[in-house]
């Protein structure tokens, strides 16, 4: 019998919460009286393979196929689980973040396995097999047991203490038996380039209703360019079909943090204002002095879109040009 | 002799049918769950005779419910005839209830004015289904079944009719022959003997039994269509008002076993010492018909497809594809298809589908407001939104398959305790630099104090730039009048409105725990707040979790100082200004407060003018229910737009509402309208403190 623990790498190196994962299923080996083996899919150095040794973990399994370089869940769920029935797992482990929890549903199934996620430390008892959990966003706590023989738990990020003791590690290759059909083929990565993103943005120039017509956003858009900043407008433009939707930010849109955000011609409406409060500086430009907008903005211009923006893009240009 | 044999015969195979679709629909009531426990028997008593006897509800609409009335009071004095009938029947006999002297004369002779009444009213039902184009009566719900049934009803009525007048007719004539002394007065049928011509005794014999035999089988076939009919609510109308739901429209019932677990996850300590719970609850919500109440059920069935509720819909008026009837004709609809199964196959019996996808779409469920404009419309106190929520619970709470930005609304208040990303820290800055006196309750508290009222700022209030300036009016109001009040501050959290009404029973009741326990440490008795929403959810919903406070509501607390002079209004303010007032849903229909903030509107301004729809009336304004934070379902307009026409409509240049929501929403649909230089959306607490120059 053993614990199995799915280590997780990026670009062939772990991360701390890789180590607290094999910390955690060494202890919880110790405390079922199994053996803790662990798992490696993907590229990884044996140096790297080797400190997993470091927090109690002798014995890594380690698999290198070519097809499995890209995370798919229904091809790492089948190699998983073949290792978990040749290791003999009595409990398999992920982490608590984005591959995990692809991972563990699917594990579950195929193991016939109960599964808790986002657990917070060890079981509270073997048997019945019970562990805290998180829930609701780490507000409250559960007591959840699993009464299948067999148990899959995800462990929650910064919950578990790093262990550490050293131990000789033995590495095995494995190579599976199936794969399954690969479903997903990465063959290239684009990496975005030119146009600015609008949630990666560290300026954003933002237009509302008070700009009045599609036809005005010519010296927004020159603002923007200038500063080498992205666009964005409020919900009721995109809805007008002013701008494109993916613009739209807002409660129901885009939510960003950009270092600077100009608001033109917008009121400041609770729904707009919720997707960009956490802007580090909020500029507003709006000829109504008692918009809301201004209780939000760190400056404020109070006048037409039509005249403050030209106005603005002159003094850019000139201290630029300075 | 033989008609009395043929008589029985027909009288009991009536029963025997009868009997079975009785022993049917009381298996099928024995797979719901249960709602509500029967009490208050008087009051329910009242409530049936003034909204099922009197008509009050089906004459909301005067014209059409008067119709509806007269027909309903006419069938309830023919009722007396057919008992008769009966009875004369069995006993070969004629005019049994004779002995009840001038009441029997009294009965027969408005029956006799009642059939021809209904007889013509009938036609006009009749001709206004099929001539005229009522919207009402068409929808994509509605099939040529439907309408047929309807036609088969109807006529089924007009021939009761026809029949009941034949009868009396021929009795007039044979009294007249024999001179027999008059036994009832028949004012109509009299009449209609003159238009006879002269027929033998034995001839008029025969008329009379034909007629006597047509009317009895009819009322017999008619017994026994009506419980496979829309028409059921003949029989089951009365009854359904009867065991209405006591509790307010704003209150959703509170699942207790929710309450269990949230009491268990909020304290580490019990959670962990106690036992796992024993009782295992089916599941969260309502997925199917077993999960259903004995009252959702009986609400279907009472459901006559008038489609008051769909007409007064926000979704439905605004294209979507949510129609309260429709939510009722599934409930009533999936029953007859699965009940069969789970009787013969008991609880295990699945045939893979489900009343929530298979009838009702998920975009059907995400599109109500919770305005409960269905509810309050509907003439035999059918409750449609509470079976929506518990379908939404069902999503949330088992599925998490909520709209995305309702999820983002879940973390928000589990993570901040605001449906807005903004830091609990935060929750003061409406007051900054505004000059105002707001003692924090935690303040007065460490000094041994305790104010008379605590303010409820909500997030709105606490996070809203436009609706900060509300909350910073009422102050001002409060701070001129020495009011003794204190604020939560960074301690007041989401009331939890958002969530309950949008399906998650959890958080809501992990928000109201949190909240209630705050509020019973400091002592708090009296909650004074400007939102609706808090107001209701206070007044109606913490109760059940141990939160009983008194809770005012700002209209009507501007409302009593006005009253009472302690407040001034300076008249001349608004005095050449045309204000109209939005009725929030959940100050009006929810809690029944409609006169407060008129009064303190007419205290203010001379020119008031009402919406077409006001009151109990009112249109949503489109953001309750967690639509404020989703997009809008599918539809040709947005409530809001349809909402602000109706304000715009009256020529006013400030749109008075009380609800955070409603202010968001006016402002927005002012907008859209291009309308934001000459119109103003603004809070009861605003204009008060203009009036008095604060």
């Amino acid at each position: 019998m053993s614990v199995l623990v799915y280590v997780e790498n990026w670009d062939g190196h772990f991360k701390k919460a890789s180590f607290e994962l094999v910390s955690y299923a060494a202890q919880l080996a110790e405390m079922t009286g199994t053996e803790p083996v662990a798992l490696s899919i993907g590229r990884v150095e044996e140096s790297e393979l080797r400190k997993l040794g470091r927090h109690g973990i002798g014995q890594v399994i380690r698999v290198e196929d070519e097809r499995l370089a890209h995370l798919d869940t229904r091809a790492y769920t089948r190699v998983i689980s073949e290792v978990a029935d040749v290791v003999k797992a009595s409990a398999v482990v992920l982490a608590h973040n984005v591959t995990g929890k692809a991972l563990a549903p699917r594990l579950s199934v195929r193991l016939k396995a109960g599964l808790v996620t986002a657990v917070t430390g060890l079981p509270k008892s073997i048997n019945p097999f019970t562990v805290v959990k998180k829930s609701f966003s780490g507000k409250a706590f559960a007591l959840a047991e699993i009464r299948t023989e067999k148990q899959i738990l995800t462990l929650a990020q910064n919950s578990f203490k790093l262990v550490e003791k050293e131990i000789q590690v033995v590495i095995t290759g494995f190579d599976p038996a199936s794969t399954g059909a690969v479903s997903t083929h990465v063959r290239e990565v684009f990496r975005q380039t030119g146009k600015i993103l609008l949630t990666d943005a560290d300026i954003v120039v933002s237009g509302g209703r008070g700009m009045k017509s599609p036809d005005n956003w010519g010296p927004l858009e020159e603002l923007a360019s200038l500063l080498g900043a992205a666009t964005a407008c409020s919900r009721p433009v995109s809805d007008e079909g002013w701008r494109p939707h993916e613009e739209h930010t807002g409660q129901t849109g885009k939510i960003i943090a950009p270092t600077l955000y100009i608001a033109v011609g917008i009121s400041g409406a609770i729904q707009h204002l919720a997707g960009v409060s956490s802007s580090k500086f909020i500029v507003a430009i709006n000829p109504d002095r008692d918009a809301p907008i201004f209780e939000a903005a760190d400056y404020g211009i109070v006048g037409d879109a039509q005249k403050v923006l030209p106005a603005l893009i002159e003094a850019v240009k000139e201290a630029k040009g300075a | 002799m033989i008609k009395q044999v043929l008589f029985a015969i027909a009288l009991v195979l009536t029963l025997a049918v009868f009997s079975y679709t009785v022993a049917r629909l009381s298996a099928r009531f024995r797979l719901t769950c249960k709602a509500f426990p029967i009490r208050n028997i008087f009051r329910r008593l009242l409530l049936t005779i003034k909204v099922a006897f009197v008509q009050t509800r089906i004459l909301r609409r005067p014209v059409v419910g008067l119709m509806h009335a007269l027909v309903f009071w006419g069938f309830c004095v023919i009722l007396f005839g057919s008992m008769e009938m009966v009875i004369d029947g069995l006993t070969a006999g004629e005019g049994s209830f004779r002995a009840l002297g001038i009441l029997y004369r009294v009965f027969i002779a408005s029956g006799d004015i009642f059939a021809i009444l209904i007889l013509f009213l009938i036609l006009a039902f009749l001709g206004r289904r099929s001539l005229l184009k009522i919207k009402r009566f068409h929808g994509p719900e509605l099939t040529r079944r439907n309408h047929l049934d309807a036609a088969v009803a109807l006529s089924l009525i007009f021939f009761l009719m026809v029949s009941l007048l034949g009868m009396n007719t021929f009795t007039c004539k044979l009294n007249e022959i024999s001179g027999q002394a008059e036994t009832a007065w028949f004012p109509v049928s009299s009449r209609l003997a003159g238009l006879f011509p002269e027929l033998t005794p034995g001839q008029l014999h025969t008329g009379h039994e034909i007629n006597w035999w047509i009317h009895i089988l009819l009322i017999f076939i008619f017994a026994n269509y009506l419980p496979y009919s829309k028409h059921f609510h003949v029989f089951l109308s009365i009854p359904n008002v009867f065991l209405s739901n006591f509790e307010p429209l704003g209150k959703l019932k509170t699942l207790e076993h929710v309450t269990a677990e949230v009491r268990l996850m909020m304290d580490p300590q019990t959670a962990f010492a106690a036992p796992a719970s024993t009782s295992v609850v089916r599941r969260f919500g309502v997925l199917d018909i077993e999960d259903i109440t004995w009252k959702n059920y009986l609400d279907s069935l009472s459901c006559t497809q008038c489609g008051r509720c769909t007409s007064v819909c926000p979704a439905n008026l605004t294209g979507k594809k949510l129609s309260p009837r429709k939510i009722m004709m599934d409930v009533r609809a999936r029953m007859k298809e699965k009940a069969p199964g789970l009787i013969r196959q008991g609880p295990g019996f699945s045939d893979n589908k489900s009343l929530l996808r298979d009838y009702v779409a998920v975009e059907e469920l995400w599109a109500c407001t919770t305005c409960n404009a269905c509810a309050r419309e509907c003439p035999v106190n059918i409750n449609q939104p509470s079976l929506i929520v518990d379908m939404r619970r069902f999503l949330v709470m088992e599925e998490s398959a909520a709209p995305a930005g309702l999820n983002a609304v879940f973390a928000n208040i589990g993570n901040n305790g605001a449906p807005w990303q903004f830091s609990m820290q935060d929750r003061m800055k409406w007051a900054d630099g505004a000059n105002l006196k707001v003692p924090l309750i935690s303040e007065l508290n460490a000094q041994g104090r305790k104010p008379e009222y605590l303010l409820w700022i909500g997030s709105t209030g606490a996070f809203d730039d436009r609706y900060k300036r509300v909350i910073r009016s009422f102050v001002r109001i409060l701070n001129y009048l020495d009011i003794d009040f204190g604020v939560l501050g960074t301690e007041e959290s989401s009331s939890g409105d958002v969530a309950r009404r949008a399906g998650n029973e959890m958080l809501f009741q992990m928000q109201a725990l949190m909240n209630i326990g705050l509020l019973n440490n400091y002592g708090v008795t009296r909650i004074l707040t400007c939102d609706p929403h808090a107001y209701n959810t206070f007044k109606n919903e913490y109760p059940d979790l141990g939160g009983t406070f008194e809770v005012i509501h700002h209209s009507r607390f501007l409302e009593s100082l006005i009253r009472s002079g302690t407040l001034k209004p300076d008249p001349e303010v608004f005095r050449d200004q045309v204000l109209t007032y939005h009725d929030p849903c959940y100050l009006g229909r929810a809690n029944r407060e409609y006169s407060a903030p008129r009064s303190v509107i007419r205290a203010l301004a001379g020119g008031f003018r009402e919406m077409d729809r006001n009151r109990s009336f009112a249109l949503c304004c489109g953001a309750g229910g967690g639509q404020m934070f989703k997009e809008a379902e599918k539809g040709d307009r947005e409530v809001f737009q349809l909402r602000t026409d109706d304000a715009l409509k009256t020529g006013a240049d400030i749109i008075v509402t009380a609800c955070p929501y409603c202010l968001v929403m006016m402002t927005d649909g002012i907008k859209y309208n291009n309308r934001e230089g000459d119109v103003k959306a603004l809070d009861l607490a605003e204009i008060t403190a203009r009036s008095l120059h604060l």
